[in-house]
């Protein structure tokens, strides 16, 4: 190596502003991406946002409330944890089934909330087991959790679908009320989202409850341990936790989550399928990506990251009811509106962009690691 | 020996692949006695044995043969995590003996609880001031930054709190594991003076890897040397105090004459 | 490596209770089946294994060797005994009429004494393929096809087989969209069936009755679904025909269900038609809640989804759908006719539904031309 090399490559790279190049000009491209679609989309944007009525921002809020648990256990596993588990598409249809059939059996739509949770905790003690003693990766061990479940879902729900409409939920009690209260408000648009809006108002204090849970779970000296097992593993044990146990009871704690969020569905939306609940881990990420980006930064407390996933999630259903409500009309063609079906591959796309950010950044403040060493 | 060793090493072997090619016999019936207070460093060349040593002591490898004893209770099929009540542990790699993610408050509550158990019970929030203390002890100014992210520290600085963490409530035995092999020039010898403080005040009893030479005689009160799985040689006292790092080479290949070369220790 | 022996012993246990949970997970797919035994009391697990060989290859061979095995047996019986395999995609209510009108079908069909093993795939395509292709393992002497899904799994397999076991099918509304055969006479050698072509008519005209200002309907499907992407067609032609729109959504899983009828219901739209859509219908309760918050009546294209929550359910006879088959599949097995004898025909009788109750909810009255034909299910 000569002696010029390391002044040459300071004049043509000012080092501070290498520093920040990794994540800002990630930051700016995307930013850049961004603010070009939502100008060429802005008419569209605003044509679905007017067109959307009271009835699709409440049904958005109550789904988003309903799915928020589900994705505070997806942001527990894959960012507290560190474990990505694809479980979550198994233990949301066993927490509808079993909700169902405790409803259906007219035990208690109240209990039904605790057992679903039990029943998702339990899936998620399978997968972490079979990832820990038997030492199966991660995405394997819950995916055949997963393909376990369907049977034993299929097994507790009798049939592959059940029907709640004329059995007592939680919901059941205040819908009348509700129903009437609001009609007098805003007669027939009152009618209209009333369902929504007994979902919501219950949910919301549901999730709550979970928040101030998790807010005082994370607080304990149990809690500290759970993040630091999913921050280095290797560390936590010389710090004298069992990782293992620590690993299958957050994996069990996320899929509770989920449970809880499957009970809650089938109360809402009136029937348990045992085929829903695919693609649940990706809406999850997107939500807990949204929440991120648009709630929370790290730094924060564990708390408010995790009010940042519940409103992620919120805004991730009403972004979906928007783009369902989007009638994008491209030159030459009459018209074309986004379907569900469309929506999955937007999703799948945001998350990749999204899990992508962060990996391009770093690779990028690598490289420019490696060019100041030379 | 008059009292218990704190640790004591009872011919301890491990072999890794057994029965097959690419077999290695990484420790060969090793014994080795540490009394209460004693700061042995260990020296030896790459492959010598002496990180799967302390991965045996720690619990991260049990032994094929032999028994493994602190404070004159075995230990030796204990797990990690159980044993890990009694023993402070360093790493080479600065990023694996902290949380990046969480704060350097939360990584210093996570090392208290460390010799006590944890249970579902509310952090102490009252350390504030103690945590303040211990960190402006490292003179690094992190004592300011309680609530920054671990990640966001430098090695030097990352290894030093490590090191605060493993000394935490007093461990039985505290391991470093080339603990400053990572670390720029000016970084290694501030963690490693920072060491040398804290064993001579807490009175720890340290087992301390090094590849470097001066270290292996400046450093501790005892030095032991490893090659292929055993011990070489051990000494201490008088005998050490009069060694220089040319001697403790003299000695290196007096053992073993087939190693010549200074450079396969540095 | 080593790592925490201790542990690895205390959890052998486990390991092998997982397995253990594991192969009763595998044994359990065999759960689900059915076997019924239709006219004779065999032992329904028994004659599965036991009489299969000689009586098989004489079935399959049907034009001659089947009256053999009648007169083989004429002693004290002169029934042909032959297995059946009946595939159906999922528990929905159309589509199990289809097995109800089969079963019953073959019950009262004196010259076959059938051994029927059913299968629901329970929603899940993916099980199909190794359905139909455990029971041409097995020799079975007919399959019968329910839905289209199925239809087309089915086919695929057999002709991959190539021994021309006959195959019948149900609830199919467009065999030829589905790829199975190119026209009523021309197709496999070994498939027949009935062409389940729900009129669209039936609920335009309904609909109209009802409501004589209706411009708009609303349609939820799953575009994964040929049946429903040719109904949607049909409606939509009909529609155009009446100077009508339709509103659609699509869904890819019955729980965007809600979320699909709202997003449809806010349109609006003075209907909502349900196709025979089996993912729309296991998630239709969550339609039935907005039918009922909007006051927007659900009209079925089938007699059956009037349960699941539709106001008025007009549909194809899907009951008979079955008998027919069985009808089909007596003459087939007892040797005096083959699949190829039976061009593939459109059935159009119908089964009206209509619940007082759902109407009643969905802000409607029952029009007495529905109450004279159909039957109130409350």
């Amino acid at each position: 190596m000569t002696t010029e090399s390391p002044p040459a490559a300071a004049t043509v790279r000012p080092p501070p502003a290498e520093e920040r190049d990794g994540s800002s000009i990630g930051r700016i491209v995307v930013g850049a991406f961004l603010l070009l679609l939502v100008v060429a989309l802005v008419p569209t944007l605003w044509g679905a946002v007017s067109s959307m009525g009271a009835p699709q921002w409440t049904e958005a809020l109550a789904i988003g409330l309903i799915f928020a648990p589900a994705a505070m256990g997806i942001y527990l596993t894959f960012r507290v944890l560190d474990f990505p588990d694809l479980t979550v598409d198994g233990s949301f249809p066993a927490g509808g089934a079993i909700a169902a059939v405790l409803i259906t059996n007219d035990v208690s739509a109240w209990l039904a909330l605790p057992a679903a949770m039990l029943l998702g905790a339990l899936l998620g003690v399978v997968t972490g087991c079979l990832h820990i003693y038997l030492r199966i990766n991660s995405l394997l061990a819950s995916i055949i959790t997963l393909t376990a479940a369907f049977t034993v879902n299929l097994r507790i729900q009798g049939s592959a679908n059940i029907s709640l409409l004329n059995s007592d939920r939680i919901f059941t009690p205040w819908t009348e009320p509700i129903r009437d209260q609001l009609e007098s408000w805003f007669g027939s648009t009152g009618v209209q989202i009333h369902r929504a809006v007994t979902t919501a108002s219950m949910t919301v204090l549901i999730v709550v409850a979970v928040l101030l849970v998790l807010r005082w779970f994370f607080a304990t000296e149990v809690g500290l341990g759970m993040r630091a097992t999913g921050a280095n593993r290797e560390m936590s044990q010389s710090q004298a936790i069992d990782t293992s146990r620590y690993l299958i009871g957050g994996v069990a704690l996320s899929n509770s989550l989920v449970g809880l969020t499957g009970a809650l569905f089938v109360q809402h939306a009136g029937f348990a399928d045992i085929n829903s609940g695919a693609g649940l881990i990706v809406s999850g990420l997107a939500a807990v990506i949204i929440g991120e980006v648009l709630f929370g930064s790290k730094a924060r407390s564990m708390l408010a990251r995790f009010v940042a996933v519940a409103l992620g999630m919120i805004a991730y259903r009403a972004a979906i009811a928007l783009a369902l409500n989007a009638d994008l009309r491209f030159p030459g063609t009459d018209g074309f509106r986004l379907e569900a079906s469309d929506i999955k591959f937007a999703t799948a796309a945001v998350v990749v962009v999204m899990l992508a950010i962060p990996r391009v950044s770093e690779t990028r403040k690598e490289r420019a690691r490696r060019r100041a060493r030379a | 020996m008059s009292a218990t060793p704190k640790l004591s090493v009872q011919g301890c072997s491990l072999t890794f692949n057994a029965g097959q090619h690419n077999e290695v016999t990484a420790l060969d019936s090793v014994d080795l006695d540490v009394a209460t207070g004693e700061h042995v460093v260990i020296v030896g060349s790459n492959g010598a044995g002496k990180s799967t040593l302390l991965n045996l002591v720690c619990g991260r490898y049990l032994p094929d043969t032999g028994r493994i004893l602190i404070d004159g209770q075995a230990v030796t099929n204990q797990p990690e995590h159980v044993r890990a009540r009694r023993i402070g542990r360093v790493f080479q790699d600065p990023l694996a003996g902290t949380a990046g993610p969480m704060t350097i408050e939360e990584n210093l509550a996570l090392a208290e609880r460390r010799s006590h158990g944890r249970r579902f019970r509310r952090i102490r929030r009252d350390q504030t001031e103690q945590h303040r203390e211990d960190l402006s002890r490292l003179g690094l100014g992190l004592e300011d930054r309680l609530s920054n992210q671990v990640a966001s520290l430098s090695g030097g600085q990352r290894q030093a709190l490590a090191l605060l963490m493993a000394s935490v409530s007093k461990p039985d035995l505290l391991v470093l594991d080339e603990h400053t092999a990572a670390l720029d020039p000016g970084a290694a010898e501030r963690v490693l003076r920072l060491t040398n403080e804290l064993v001579a005040e807490e009175q720890l009893t340290a087992l301390m890897i090094t590849h470097n030479m001066d270290h292996a005689v400046d450093t501790g009160d005892r030095t032991v040397m490893m090659h292929r799985g055993t011990v070489l040689f051990d000494v201490a006292g008088e005998e050490r105090a009069q060694m220089s790092v040319t001697d403790l080479v003299e000695r290196f290949r007096s053992f073993r004459a087939t190693v010549s070369d200074r450079s396969t220790l540095a | 490596m080593s790592r925490s022996r201790a542990a690895g012993r205390r959890l052998f246990a486990s390991v092998l209770f997982l397995v253990l949970v594991a192969a009763a997970c595998g044994d359990s797919d065999d759960d689900a089946t059915t076997d019924t035994t239709v006219a004779e009391a065999t032992d329904s697990t028994e004659s599965e294994s036991t009489e299969a060989p000689d009586d098989t290859e004489a079935a399959t061979d049907t034009t001659e060797a089947a009256p053999e095995t009648t007169t083989a047996e004429g002693d004290d019986a002169t029934a042909a005994t032959a297995t059946i395999g009946i595939v159906n995609i999922a528990p929905v209510a159309a589509l199990e009429l289809v097995n109800d009108g089969f079963t019953d079908g073959m019950g009262e069909c004196a010259a076959v004494d059938a051994t029927l093993d059913y299968r629901n795939a329970e929603g899940d395509g993916s099980q199909l393929a190794p359905i139909v292709a455990e029971f041409l393992d097995s020799d079975v002497d007919l399959i019968l096809a329910i839905s289209t899904p199925v239809l087309q799994a089915t086919v695929a397999a057999n002709e991959a087989d190539g021994r021309g076991t006959p195959v019948l099918f149900g609830a199919v509304t467009d065999p030829f969209a589905a790829g199975a055969a190119a026209g009523p006479d021309d197709k496999p050698d070994w498939l027949a069936g009935w062409q389940a072509d729900a009129p669209v008519v039936g609920m335009f005209d309904i609909a109209a009755e009802i409501n004589p200002e209706a411009t708009t309907i609303g349609v939820a499907y799953d575009p994964s679904l040929v049946n429903s992407v040719v109904a949607l067609a049909k409606r939509e032609a009909e529609a155009e025909a009446r100077g009508w729109t339709v509103e659609t959504a699509t869904i890819g899983d019955s729980s965007e269900v809600g979320t699909a009828a709202n997003s449809l219901a806010t349109r609006d739209i003075d209907f909502f038609f349900v196709p025979t859509d089996s993912i729309l219908v296991n998630g239709l309760a969550g339609m039935a809640q907005v039918a009922d918050d909007f006051d927007i009546p659900m009209i079925a294209q089938d007699s059956g989804i009037t349960q699941a929550g539709a106001a008025i359910g007009t549909g194809l006879d899907y009951y008979g759908d079955g008998r027919r088959n069985a009808d089909y599949a007596c003459q087939i097995l007892s040797g005096q006719a083959t699949p190829a004898d039976f061009p593939i025909q459109q059935f159009s009788e119908e089964l009206v539904a209509y619940s007082t109750t759902n109407a009643a909810a969905q802000g409607i009255e029952i029009p007495a031309t529905v109450a004279e034909v159909g039957t109130d299910i409350g």
